[in-house]
């Protein structure tokens, strides 16, 4: 833990000027797909039509019969290999059976991108198409099909074994219970239970996945877009069977992440591409397969339940939630095979007894991973809306219930354990103030407005853990030259870190370079993921600082000659910060059309490093979550994906952003550089419940479900007759 | 996608049905349909022209009577054609179904369709419509032919 | 994706040029909606005719008469920034602003817009609404055509293949003429409208509806004009419960898909919504 003291150095105070900002804004900056080798072949794959198919027989002949095809693999080169993050239960292609209108079958290296697709296009493939499990609840009876029946022989990373599961196509189950359960629902004096679903969205980075590779020696070398370059570096060494010492990856410049570049499908069979051919071979993703075959945020259905005294405290909980996972577990890093925080059901609140279950499934459908808070939107969704219903329905201010009931340092949380974080009280009163609720929920009343309403949600996310290092190197003239393997995906890391050590070293800025390295040239780093740049990287930057202030003592860097010194850092400590919304939605009576008039966001983040930066993740995060909350729908029929291009599958531009009033809490120091919190996944998913919520408020109408869209509020409100 | 469709013909069921057996005529009552062929017993190879705006869709595949049962007035039918040229593939499969009431024979098409690969990211909606103006044009195209 | 391009100097060179290459051959003006299917793979023209180099396709000016007369070429963002179009009609000029972004207005074309025949555009019902007509030239000559008719399905027009679009003539509008054009976003400013209204209204000299012309987009598989509604209002005082009764006979009007912007039931409903609006919008 370092002091809070030092966290007013001048530098930090000033906004920052982003490092690689002039080469993106002026072109220089290459991404994956700019790169090009000597040489270099295109690969194209052949995918299935079918959410479940047994491959009856590949015919290769007319593709590799085709001038410039230069190999063609099927899944009967590559079995059993299989890739993913934590568990690997995805083929490189598949030799038997596939599992979702995507999955590979056979991959072509030509010398163009069109004689590659026209190649693939020309392999013929027998399919005997079987039933398809479209619906976790269809894929949870007793006798569904068990979409993955060798699944004890795959590989599951990072140590220990793969959590067991109560039925085969659970990709990953958990149940957490504490306090007593039981006595709490018996005491309660109202007990409420509502259903929310979720639909499936889309990162929606603007750059689709690339990535290169080839052989220099007995070296593979990767380009990718991958944003965690030393796990893929893992990934590829147990699929492939190959010593992580042989296999270099190099992952610069990432064109947007959002969760979703954590997972790489291409670089393992683009290895045997290179290894047979000789040569360099390359895969872009057409964008229309970044959304029908890569990975999603997972669709929900979550069933809360909770039980209330008659001034609406909690006193017991339990839930339900359901993921769909998909065809392949292969997107999740966490140990547990759900998203990162499945279990967080009932965030943000003192839960004295909760017995929470929460799984990720096996479908038909395109395979989910990781996108921003991975979790939390869908939770987060029901959860607020839920606190909302109890709130209406007990006829008790929402504001005030939800300050009766949120968490305060040493609270039990819905997680069984004592709250460490933000005070949620402090929280609160800071957003009455800042949204002007009183006032403004007066106003509509007074004037008996029609139409306009306030909705409130709140959220938690932990600040960043793990453990990285960097080395700092002392050039013969003076200057300091950070080495770090975090690659730069848009959230400012490196700015992050030359902030850091410039400012515990007391130089100038433009003293401080930050390089960022391949596998082989930098020590491990864990990547850029579950908000940990800042409080984990950037405590090893701070770490390098001051070990080089060490060793200096009393001389100038000018005096020192070459020097180098590691940083490490290890972020271990369980501390969760919390931010709040206020919206103000007006909804159109006829067209049920919803407006955001004005939104208000309270975060706490700690001290700040980059501020511009900081602004623009919160604001960035609520933009995010504005796109889950009223329009991103990542539509499937038949699993097929119907929403596939950026033209249909839509996300907010800046036309549709509201004026957003953001107040920080920066007062609690977190764990991180001095003082920091995490910010990245913040903002975006308390947005979904804020905007239910508010178009509850403005025109009596509860959707129950994400997204929040004009027909729902029409159809309901239709039905009920409001 | 999943459609039905109804045609009702003033003729007797048998002479519906014989109409609907002759496979090769019966299909050139899909507008834009060529040259279809018996290749063997019970199936067929052939051509399906459609045109959305312009994009031209050449589907070249075959089609099976995969179940037939002349006493319930019930066939199954199963279409596989592909597209080489734009990519992509299309799977129907037909249950046909010929009731008499008095003296008309309604005919039902049950079609579940399947649009497979680069033809589906045109526009869901639109081929599903297109799809189904196909499908009502056929049934209607063979009432009228059996009251020839 | 390899084809050859081909950049003609004048129409009768590009019109001799679409002869030639037949069904392998594909016109090209702003190239925003060509290109996206090529690149989808859905249209592979082995030779691309552009328009790009041939003169006096792009003007836009106010005929002698006090209509508009736009070229083929002339770009959304050009009629949008046009004074002869919004001093003919500010709503015309509203219908090309609310077409995507400023990046593909400045790159479409009106011609190529007409053309393209997606009913969910914008410009269409609002030139069918103010009655334009184009002019189209091929090999045999010129015709005119009513914008109104030009569309026949989804994306597809009674142009043949080798007929070009050379420009599009608003007849002078009457006075007391009143015109507006509505675009229903529900869901994110930037898309294709789930329903959209263009409507013309002139009153007779007693208050009463002397002439109105409704078309709607978004809503069938061409530009709905809705002369039912027309009729129940022509001859009549417009008031609020007339425009209601009105407005509602449009829901038997449309022939919406069920889609991604919206189900045909909710279409249908706002397709009264938004005509009840538009003739709201007209008669205030
Ligand atoms: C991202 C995006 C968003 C869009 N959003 C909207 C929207 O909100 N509202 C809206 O109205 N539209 C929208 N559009 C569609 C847009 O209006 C059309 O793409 C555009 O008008 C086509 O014009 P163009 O000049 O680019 O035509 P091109 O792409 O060059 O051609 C389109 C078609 O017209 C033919 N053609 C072109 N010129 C002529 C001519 N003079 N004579 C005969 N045939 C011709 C071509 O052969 C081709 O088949 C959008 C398009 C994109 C790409």
């Amino acid at each position: 833990m370092t002091g809070v003291a030092e966290a007013t150095t001048s530098i930090l105070r000033e906004p920052e000027y982003r490092i690689e900002g002039r080469d993106k804004v002026t072109g220089a900056a290459r991404f994956a797909a700019d790169i090009v080798r000597p040489g270099m072949l295109h690969a194209a794959y052949v995918t299935s039509p079918f959410p479940h198919a047994r491959v009856v027989s590949v015919d290769l002949t007319r593709a590799r019969a085709m001038p410039g095809v230069r190999a063609v693999l099927t899944g009967a080169e590559t079995k059993p290999q299989r890739l993913g993050r934590r568990l690997q239960d995805w083929p490189l292609l598949a030799w038997d059976r596939v599992l979702f209108i995507g999955d590979r079958v056979a991959v072509v290296a030509a010398d163009t991108v069109e004689i590659a697709a026209a190649a693939a296009a020309a392999v013929d493939v027998e399919y005997e198409e079987l039933p398809a499990i479209l619906d976790p609840e269809a894929a949870l009876a007793p006798e569904a099909p068990v979409l993955h029946p060798d699944a004890a022989g795959y590989a599951y990373l990072g140590g220990g074994t793969r959590p067991t599961v109560p039925h085969p196509n659970v990709q990953g189950h958990g149940i957490r219970e504490h306090g007593d359960v039981d006595a709490g629902f018996a005491a309660s004096h109202r007990v409420y239970e509502h259903t929310f679903t979720v639909a499936r969205t889309h990162q929606s980075y603007l750059e689709p996945r690339a990535s290169l590779v080839w052989l220099e020696g007995d070296r593979i070398r990767v380009v990718t877009t991958n944003k965690a370059p030393f796990a893929l570096r893992q990934h590829l060494s147990v699929s492939l069977g190959i010593p992580e010492s042989r296999i270099v990856v190099d992952a610069g410049h990432i064109g947007g992440d959002f969760g979703g570049k954590g997972l790489s499908i291409d670089e393992f069979v683009l290895y045997h591409l290179a290894r047979v051919t000789g040569r360099p071979v390359r895969a872009v993703t057409r964008y229309a397969d970044e959304l029908q075959a890569t990975n999603t945020r997972h669709a929900a259905r979550i069933i809360l339940r909770t039980g209330v005294d008659p001034d609406g405290r909690i006193l017991a909980h339990t839930s339900r939630v359901i993921f769909d996972g998909g065809a392949y577990a292969a997107g999740k890093p966490v140990a547990t095979l759900m998203p990162g925080d499945a279990m967080l059901t009932l965030a943000g609140y003192r839960v004295p007894a909760a017995r929470v279950e929460a799984m990720a499934v096996y479908t038909n459908q395109v395979p989910a991973g990781h996108s921003r808070a991975p979790g939390q939107p869908q939770n987060a969704f029901a959860a607020e809306s839920h606190m909302d219903l109890i709130a209406r329905d007990l006829g008790i201010d929402a504001f005030a219930l939800r300050e009766r009931n949120v968490v305060r340092p040493g609270d039990v949380d819905v997680t069984g354990q004592p709250w460490h974080g933000t005070d949620g009280a402090a929280l609160l009163a800071k957003l009455r103030s800042a949204s002007r609720y009183d006032d403004r929920t007066a106003n509509i009343r007074s004037v008996g407005a029609k139409g306009i309403g306030v909705g409130i949600a709140l959220g938690v996310r932990h600040v960043g853990r793990g453990r990285a290092s960097m080395v700092l190197r002392v050039t013969a003239s003076g200057h300091v030259e950070l080495h770090t393997g975090v690659s730069d995906q848009g959230g400012g890391a490196h700015t992050v870190f030359q902030r850091i050590v410039a400012s515990e070293l007391g130089v100038p800025l433009e003293q401080v370079a930050v390089i960022r390295g391949t596998t082989d040239a930098v020590p491990n780093d864990p990547g850029v993921g579950g908000s940990r740049v800042t409080p984990v990287q950037g405590s090893a930057a701070l770490a390098a600082a001051r070990a080089l202030k060490k060793r200096l003592g009393d001389r100038e860097l000018e005096e020192v000659g070459a020097l180098e010194v590691i940083g490490e850092a290890a972020q271990e400590t369980h501390e969760a910060s919390m931010y709040a919304y206020a919206l103000v939605a007006e909804v159109d009576p006829d067209t049920c059309k919803v407006r955001i008039r004005q939104a208000t966001l309270v975060a706490d983040v700690g001290t700040v490093i980059n501020p511009v930066a900081l602004r623009g993740q919160l604001e960035g995060g609520f933009v995010f979550g504005l796109g889950q909350a009223v329009m991103e729908d990542l539509r499937v029929e038949d699993g097929r994906v119907v929403t596939a291009n950026l033209g249909d599958y839509k996300i907010p531009t800046i036309a549709d952003v509201p004026p957003l009033t953001v107040e920080l809490l920066t007062e609690d120091p977190g764990p991180g550089p001095f003082g920091a919190k995490s910010a990245g996944e913040l903002a975006n998913p308390a947005v979904g419940a804020a905007v239910a919520n508010a178009v509850h408020a403005a025109c009596g109408v509860r959707v129950m479900s994400l997204p929040v869209t004009a027909e729902k509020i029409w159809r309901e409100s239709r039905r009920s007759g409001s | 996608m999943k459609f039905t469709h109804t045609a009702t013909v003033a003729a007797s069921r048998d002479r519906v049905w014989a109409k609907l057996m002759d496979i090769p005529a019966a299909a050139r009552c899909v507008p834009g349909v060529a040259s279809v062929r018996a290749a063997g017993s019970d199936k067929y190879l052939g051509t399906l022209a459609v045109q959305v705006g312009p994009v031209r869709l050449v589907l070249d595949g075959d089609l099976v009577v995969t179940a037939r049962d002349e006493k319930a007035g019930t066939a199954s039918v199963k279409a596989d054609a592909k597209d080489s040229r734009v990519g992509g593939a299309i799977r129907a499969t037909m249950a046909l179904h010929l009731s008499e009431k008095e003296d008309e024979t309604e005919l039902r098409i049950a079609t579940d369709l399947a649009v497979m690969g680069r033809i589906g990211e045109f526009g869901q909606a639109v081929i599903k419509r297109k799809a189904d103006q196909l499908m009502q044009d056929f049934a209607d195209c063979l009432a009228r032919q059996v009251m020839r | 994706m390899s084809y050859d391009y081909h950049e003609p100097h004048s129409l009768d060179d590009a019109l001799a040029l679409l002869t030639r290459f037949g069904d392998d051959g594909h016109l090209m003006a702003g190239g925003t909606a060509t290109v996206l299917l090529m690149r989808q793979g859905l249209l592979r023209p082995a030779h691309v005719v552009s328009l790009r180099t041939i003169d006096g396709l792009s003007g836009i000016a106010r005929t002698p008469q006090g209509g508009l007369r736009i070229g083929a070429m002339a770009t959304h963002r050009a009629v949008e920034r046009s004074d002869a179009a919004r001093g003919y009609s500010p709503a015309l000029v509203d219908a090309f602003a609310s077409v995507a972004t400023v990046r593909i207005r400045n790159q479409a074309t009106v011609g190529g817009n007409l053309a393209h025949a997606d009913p969910a555009q914008d410009p269409p019902p609002m030139l069918a609404a103010l009655n334009a007509t184009i002019t189209v030239r091929s090999p045999r000559g010129e015709r005119t055509e009513a914008v109104e008719t030009l569309a026949v399905d989804h994306f597809t027009t009674s142009l043949s293949h080798d007929e070009v679009i050379t420009s599009v003539l608003l007849p002078p509008i009457l006075p007391g003429t009143r015109e507006v054009y509505l675009k229903f976003l529900p869901q994110t400013a930037d898309d294709y409208a789930t329903v959209s209204v263009a409507a013309t209204l002139r009153f007779a000299d007693d208050a009463t509806v002397a002439d109105v012309r409704i078309v709607l987009g978004a809503v069938g598989p061409t530009t709905i004009r809705a002369k039912r509604v027309e009729d129940a209002l022509r001859g009549a005082r417009p008031t609020p419960e007339r425009i209601r009764d009105a407005a509602a006979l449009v829901r038997d009007e449309v022939d919406p898909l069920d889609d991604l912007r919206g189900s045909a039931d909710y279409k249908r409903e706002m397709a009264r919504v938004w005509t009840e609006r538009a003739l709201a919008a007209l008669t205030r």
